[in-house]
């Protein structure tokens, strides 16, 4: 009997459900609920409207002939805030229901904004959703000089891309930027590099207080010290977006609470992306991984199991890529800890790598401006790929040694 | 569902960039410059197909995009800028959507898509449109852009065998039949013997499973038959492809003489020979293509028998001493080398064209009905079972494999081979590895000059 399975969000992860039920199934019915106002797209994108590296329309991951080829409806602009899994039924925010014999929650995340005083009378933006993005574009406009709150990835991004249109970006952080990524040695070479493009960054600075100063945004800092600029954009990170859960039975966590299958707790009902909470790879762990790879994979995960094929993720690992002005970084997998043994190169400055291993395998690497294949890399931690004699040798070559790891296994 | 599922499989015959594995000469870098110099730009980080060299584990070789079904990097794409296209299978990147992220390169696990600092977007291989500029550069035949799709189109539409054939669960024999006779298409006269094939999957009394003209005959008399046809053909001024599709136990053994007095004559006939290495239909016997150590239900196991004691007819050659156009050795598991082998047989118009099918059999070699087209390529991984053809006597190995596997590895899915002893594996390999060298050397007689033919 054919299906009704109901994904509420539009992002990646509920795009690659979509393609996996539709790769085993072509008569269960699909529905995709959005509450934005905009066909899907990748919320990976966004940072590169900002730097016009493409337009809006280019930003659109599935039109309308999209979606009739993968014989999937599309519901714009619909909020859901209630889930009732006794009655499968979504109720949404104009009082209409939805009926539903598999649901997937991949509503994403949204931006943690932190409790700043003054912080409702300046002009400030999160950013993460395209309407996001268009406010800020539309603040941007007759601005020259911009405060970022955040020193990870989309923060950062932003700032690359507003630093080469000509504005002058001051950075906030309250540790030190790319935290999640890298250690505070290699952060300074990342620091410097903006530093050069004529950022400012202040590094382990809290904001105490934002006010209205004339046409300008006045930011007190913790540690004492003001900074002026005509618009803050507060980037401190992310949560997942779970508010229209409560009452619902479903467990939520920091996430909802997922098992290997993507399942919740209740039946029918699971979760991908970064709304989700599953088991990381190293120790099966549960944690919310608020990146691309793993909202595709876990979509994937989820899809295939609403199809009614069992298949289990193997965890998520910790990954992310940044490019930025010429220059890159790759990190993968764990940083350091007291039971690992680590390989990094001393002559810091410009160009970094670090390898890390646990036994005989690969757990974690990092790298700044090294041509490496960062998939190669994945590969290799995911598939817990044997590489005891190889380890020095991995380190000084990595590029081809990965490679030659890689294809040895898959030689098979 | 057998029928079904071949067919859909063929729409997934593209054209492929080959890269034998480790064959390359150190620190060669022809391709990667070939590569790069394809938009104009001799700098090497343009190339999308890379070499990699590792002195230190006597590795050199070359890594490029395996333009994957469903590829990971097309996923992950933020702005779909990465397509395949879905008649050539070729997985692309639209250079003006690229907003160089990187996510496809930490998604790629082969190491097939780059990122380019000087362009700042990702790059990968396109297989130029179809004529790769790395294979015409790559002088030492470590790639080749092997042309699938055309292979492909050459396939009549038509299945020419009728659905719920008879055949034992499992049988690869009738997937080579139905196969050839896609490719040979609706004017051919087909000939079978008793065997598997006439009783149970022609059809018997006047039933057939056959679209085409068929004409069950007898062990010795179906190439006679088929000479008769022949003849009257020719008389009455029509031609056709006059195929005979019979197993081993019919031309390795009963029927050989009228074979070989064929080939002398030079009839103009296709001759299959799909080899299950034993009589399977009456019952599990040994030909004399059975293997040695074979069992069977006349080479016994126990006491003081070990399965066959005696090695294989190899009749492939035996056919090529015949001097005939064209001779072949073919597996399901490489279809498109089959293919290509029948087209080449179907070319023939002044002699006899043999082709020696490998046909596992789940009844007669105790294997698991599903393990059919494993075994076969297993067969040729372990060189068991070499690919390789002779046109006019010139004799080229289809498929040279640079590392061997074992032949355990293809044993041990058989309940034939079960009581193979350390002893037996070594022997069955030696007669391997002697049987590879001899069509080896007959390969390099086929170059002539080198060696004054």
């Amino acid at each position: 009997m054919a299906e009704k399975h109901l994904i509420i969000g539009s992002g990646i992860a509920a795009l690659s459900a979509l393609r996996k039920i539709r790769e085993t199934n072509r008569t269960d019915e699909i529905c995709l609920v959005t509450m934005e106002n905009h066909p899907p797209y990748s919320l990976a994108a966004l940072p590169y409207l900002i730097s016009k590296k493409i337009d809006k329309a280019g930003l659109f991951l599935a039109g309308k002939s999209y979606l009739d080829k993968m014989e999937c409806s599309l519901k714009m602009g619909k909020k859901v805030i209630r889930i009732v899994p006794d009655e499968k039924r979504v109720v949404y925010q104009d009082h209409s229901r939805d009926h539903f014999d598999n649901l997937l929650i991949a509503s994403g995340a949204e931006p943690m904004i932190p409790n700043i005083r003054g912080l409702k009378e300046v002009p400030f933006t999160g950013f993460h959703t395209l309407d996001d993005c268009e406010r800020l574009q539309k603040l941007l406009a007759d601005k020259k000089e911009v405060a970022i709150y955040g020193g990870g990835l989309v923060s950062l991004e932003i700032a690359a891309a507003l630093l080469e249109a000509g504005y002058r970006v001051n950075i906030i952080v309250r540790s030190y930027i790319f935290r999640r990524y890298l250690d505070k040695k290699t952060s300074e070479s990342v620091e410097r590099i903006f530093c050069d493009h004529g950022c400012q960054i202040y590094s382990g600075s809290e904001i105490a207080e934002v006010r209205k100063n004339k046409d300008k945004v006045e930011i007190q800092l913790a540690k004492g010290g003001v900074i002026f600029a005509d618009l803050l954009i507060v980037t401190t990170g992310v949560k997942s977006r779970t508010t229209f859960l409560e009452d619902s039975g479903i467990l939520v966590n920091q996430g909802i609470v997922v098992d290997r299958r993507m399942r919740t707790n209740v039946s029918n009902i699971y979760a991908a992306g970064d709304v989700a909470e599953a088991p990381d790879f190293f120790y099966r762990q549960p944690g919310v991984s608020a990146i691309a790879p793993s909202a595709i994979q876990q979509g994937r995960i989820a899809g295939a199991n609403m199809a009614g094929e069992a298949m289990e993720d193997k965890g998520w690992v910790p990954m992310n890529v940044a490019k930025f002005f010429g220059h890159s970084i790759c990190s993968i997998g764990l940083p350091p800890d007291e039971s690992s043994q680590v390989l990094r190169s001393e002559k810091s400055n410009l160009h970094y790598k670090e390898l890390i291993f646990r036994d005989h395998k690969l757990i974690g690497a990092r790298f700044l401006d090294i041509d490496i294949d960062p998939g190669v890399f994945r590969y290799l931690i995911e598939k817990e790929v044997d590489v005891e004699p190889f380890k020095e040798l991995l380190f000084e070559k990595p590029k081809a040694m990965s490679r030659w790891l890689m294809l040895e296994c898959e030689k098979g | 569902m057998a029928y079904v599922g071949m067919r859909e499989g063929m729409k997934n015959f593209k054209d492929t960039l080959f890269r034998k594995y480790n064959s390359c000469p150190p620190f060669c870098r022809l391709c990667e410059e070939a590569c790069a110099r394809r938009e104009g730009d001799r700098a090497l980080g343009a190339a999308t197909i890379q070499t990699v060299d590792i002195p230190e584990v006597n590795f050199h070789s070359v890594i490029s995009c395996n333009q994957c079904s469903t590829p990971r990097c097309m996923e992950i794409c933020p702005t779909l800028a990465i397509v395949k296209d879905e008649v050539t299978g070729v997985v692309r990147i639209r250079n003006e959507q690229c907003i160089g992220c990187g996510l496809c390169t930490l998604e790629c696990p082969y190491g097939g898509v780059y990122y380019s600092s000087e362009k700042q977007k990702s790059i990968k291989c396109d297989s130029c449109e179809g004529e790769p500029k790395c294979v015409t550069a790559c002088p030492y035949g470590v790639l080749e852009f092997l042309k699938n799709s055309q292979t492909l189109k050459r396939l009549h539409e038509e299945d020419f065998l009728s659905p719920g054939v008879r055949s034992c669960a499992g049988c690869v024999a009738e997937l080579g039949l139905r196969l050839a006779l896609r490719v040979l298409g609706p004017n051919t006269i087909l000939f079978g013997a008793p065997g598997c094939i006439l009783p149970v999957i022609l059809g018997s009394d006047t039933k057939s499973s056959t679209k085409v003209a068929t004409f069950p005959c007898l062990f010795t008399n179906v190439i006679p038959t088929m000479t008769g046809v022949s003849r009257y053909y020719r008389h009455i001024g029509k031609s056709a492809n006059l195929l005979a599709f019979v197993g081993d136990g019919c031309l390795a053994d009963i029927g050989l003489q009228t074979l070989s007095g064929a080939a002398e004559r030079g009839e103009n006939l296709i001759v299959i020979v799909y080899d299950n290495e034993g009589y399977m239909n009456t019952g599990v016997q040994r030909s004399s293509t059975t293997p040695y150590s074979g069992w069977t239900n006349t080479s016994p196991v126990g006491g003081s028998y070990q399965g066959k004691a005696q090695k294989s007819k190899y009749m492939p050659l035996i056919m090529l001493d015949h001097e005939i156009p064209y001779v072949a050795t073919a597996n399901l598991a490489y279809l498109d080398d089959f293919i290509q082998k029948l087209n080449k047989a179907m070319n023939v118009k002044d002699g006899l064209s043999y082709i020696h099918l490998f046909s596992p059999c789940p009844v007669g070699w105790r294997s698991s009905p599903d393990s059919g087209i494993t075994i076969s390529r297993l067969a040729v991984e372990t060189n068991y079972f070499p690919l390789w053809e002779a046109e006019n006597g010139k004799v080229i190995l289809n498929r040279d494999i640079s590392h061997p596997k074992p032949i355990w590895e293809f044993t041990r899915l058989m309940g034939r081979f079960s009581h193979l002893t350390e002893d037996d594996l070594n022997r069955l390999q030696l007669l391997i590895n002697q049987r590879l060298d001899l069509i080896k050397s007959l390969c390099l007689r086929g170059k002539g000059k080198d060696f004054g033919f």
